[in-house]
């Protein structure tokens, strides 16, 4: 019951995502739903982790996304990070296509507010693009959706200059 | 009501009440039905605590250097938090243990109960440290005199007394992660100021705590909601005519004892920015604007030094994040 840190069984038990499927958002949220409700409010296609992935199975995505998780526990950097979305990005192709994290936490935690933002960030090489508290107020929402879509705008822009670089060179 | 169990018919002994000629059941942690009630478990007691490891004897000059009537003040907001700790502790936690879904809900109720008697004595651990006998007996006189003191703890009392669970549920997690909020702001305050830092740290310790024991209650609330889906329209509104009467009171007790230092406004920003915190933990949206519970910077800085709007990256020019660097993993050390 009490298991560790699950590895990610590539191939095994991983269901591998369609190009529909592969929403820009994926997220984790636990039976508290807390995070989920966030998301459903954004209104956008989205993808959620498997809540137990040892008898659902993982997913693997195939488009580049942006994480949304909530911080777990009130303290050490240990168990921060929930341990779904590790088995999530243990997956090389996941991490590969990971672009940037949203986390939600409580600052009654204090300097371990959203703590799973910044471990994920540092570990994956990708910006911490916003922190909310809990369910998300209206505000959140509102900059969350436009940031995200700024996010993509300039995420798009950039590609099409390098594979432009590409033609050229 | 209890979870089935391998042993059918078996019942918890709160249900003894009820049902005294049943067969018991010791609580069986091998068999969860709720993954909720182990994760708390675990954080609960890995976030375990005592006053006596806080060095509070360490902010003796800074208490002699505050100014008489501060001292007063942080005196009546100390034996207010008591009070509202002492509801909590001896009946608030205890009253849930009746409506617990799972026998390890049960537990979890006894652990969170212990913690806020902890948290009502470590405020006793600052005036014992600090102050007289003389004043202490003083403050305890004008906690049981202060008839807007006595108000808040009747509000929710009468809840834990009555006959609804769900109300009871309500009435906890407003407590845990409303009212105690007025008084947490004067030792942040003081922390801004650079005073009584070590108590500060102490309050940060219980600001955690509470953040479970109002996350949980929540969580535990919506549960019970799903059950009696016809009853969401009646608790919703519930639970907003309570915040709005328990709100009213903050504001009424807090103005007598923040307004002479200048600091109302403020402290009424937390108590409603704790407000809306209060609703999401019981599943509810947000009551107040974000202009209304706009907190002074420096007071959430001294809650969260990582809590300011910089980390909203969206906003800026792009400029205010610095992408880590990758760092070479193989998956084998893939270990957050």
């Amino acid at each position: 019951m009490t298991a560790g840190i699950e590895r990610a069984a590539p191939g095994l038990g991983t269901r591998d995502l369609t190009p529909q499927e592969s929403a820009d958002l994926v997220f984790f949220s636990s039976v508290s739903e807390n995070t989920l409700r966030f998301v459903e409010r954004l209104g956008r296609p989205a993808v959620r982790i498997p809540l137990r992935p040892r008898i659902e199975g993982m997913i693997r995505v195939c488009r580049p996304f942006v994480l949304v998780v909530p911080t777990y526990g009130g303290g050490e950097q240990a168990g921060a990070v929930p341990k779904q979305v590790i088995a999530f990005l243990n997956d090389p192709a996941n991490r590969a296509l990971l672009r940037g994290v949203i986390t939600a936490g409580n600052t009654n935690f204090g300097e371990h507010y959203c703590l799973a933002g910044p471990v994920i960030s540092r570990k994956c090489g990708v910006p911490e693009l916003y922190r909310f508290e809990l369910l998300g107020t209206q505000r959140d929402i509102e900059r969350v959706n436009e940031g995200l879509d700024r996010f993509w705008a300039r995420t798009a822009t950039t590609n099409d200059k390098n594979n432009e670089q590409r033609r050229t060179a | 009501m209890t979870a089935t169990t391998a042993v059918e018919g078996s019942i918890t002994p709160p249900a003894y009440r009820h049902h005294p000629s049943a067969p018991l059941r010791p609580i069986n942690w091998n068999r969860v039905s709720d993954e909720k009630d182990l994760e708390i478990w675990n954080r609960l007691t890995a976030n375990f605590w005592l006053p006596e490891k806080v060095p509070l004897s360490n902010d003796h000059q800074a208490w002699q250097a505050l100014a008489p009537h501060e001292r007063t003040l942080t005196m009546r907001v100390f034996t207010g938090l008591t009070l509202l700790d002492t509801v909590q502790a001896t009946v608030g936690e205890i009253c849930q243990i009746q409506d617990a879904r799972t026998e390890h809900e049960e537990a979890v109720y006894t652990n969170i109960a212990f913690m806020q008697s902890v948290h009502a004595r470590s405020y006793s651990s600052v005036f014992s440290t600090l102050t007289s006998t003389r004043e202490i007996d003083e403050a305890y006189r004008w906690a049981i005199g202060n008839d807007l003191l006595q108000a808040r703890c009747k509000k929710v009392l009468q809840h834990y007394y009555g006959p609804d669970p769900l109300k009871r549920k309500v009435s906890s997690t407003l407590l845990s992660s409303l009212l105690l909020y007025a008084g947490f702001y004067l030792p942040l305050h003081f922390s801004v100021h650079a005073t009584l830092t070590n108590t500060a740290d102490m309050i940060r310790l219980i600001l955690r705590d509470k953040a479970v024991h109002g996350y949980y209650s929540g969580y535990k609330y919506q549960r019970g909601l799903e059950a009696h889906p016809n009853r969401r329209d009646e608790m919703k509104e519930f639970t907003y005519t309570l915040l709005e009467e328990l709100y009213e009171l903050e504001l009424d007790y807090s103005g007598e004892l923040y307004e002479p230092l200048g600091l109302m406004d403020d402290v009424a920003a937390f108590v409603r920015y704790n407000a809306n915190k209060s609703l999401m933990n019981l599943g509810y949206p947000a009551r107040f604007t974000a202009d209304e519970t706009s907190v002074s910077p420096e007071i959430l800085a001294a809650l969260a030094p990582n809590a300011d709007e910089n980390h909203d990256f969206f906003s800026g020019s792009g400029s205010s994040y610095i992408i880590g660097k990758a760092e070479h993993t193989s998956d084998d050390d893939w270990d957050f």
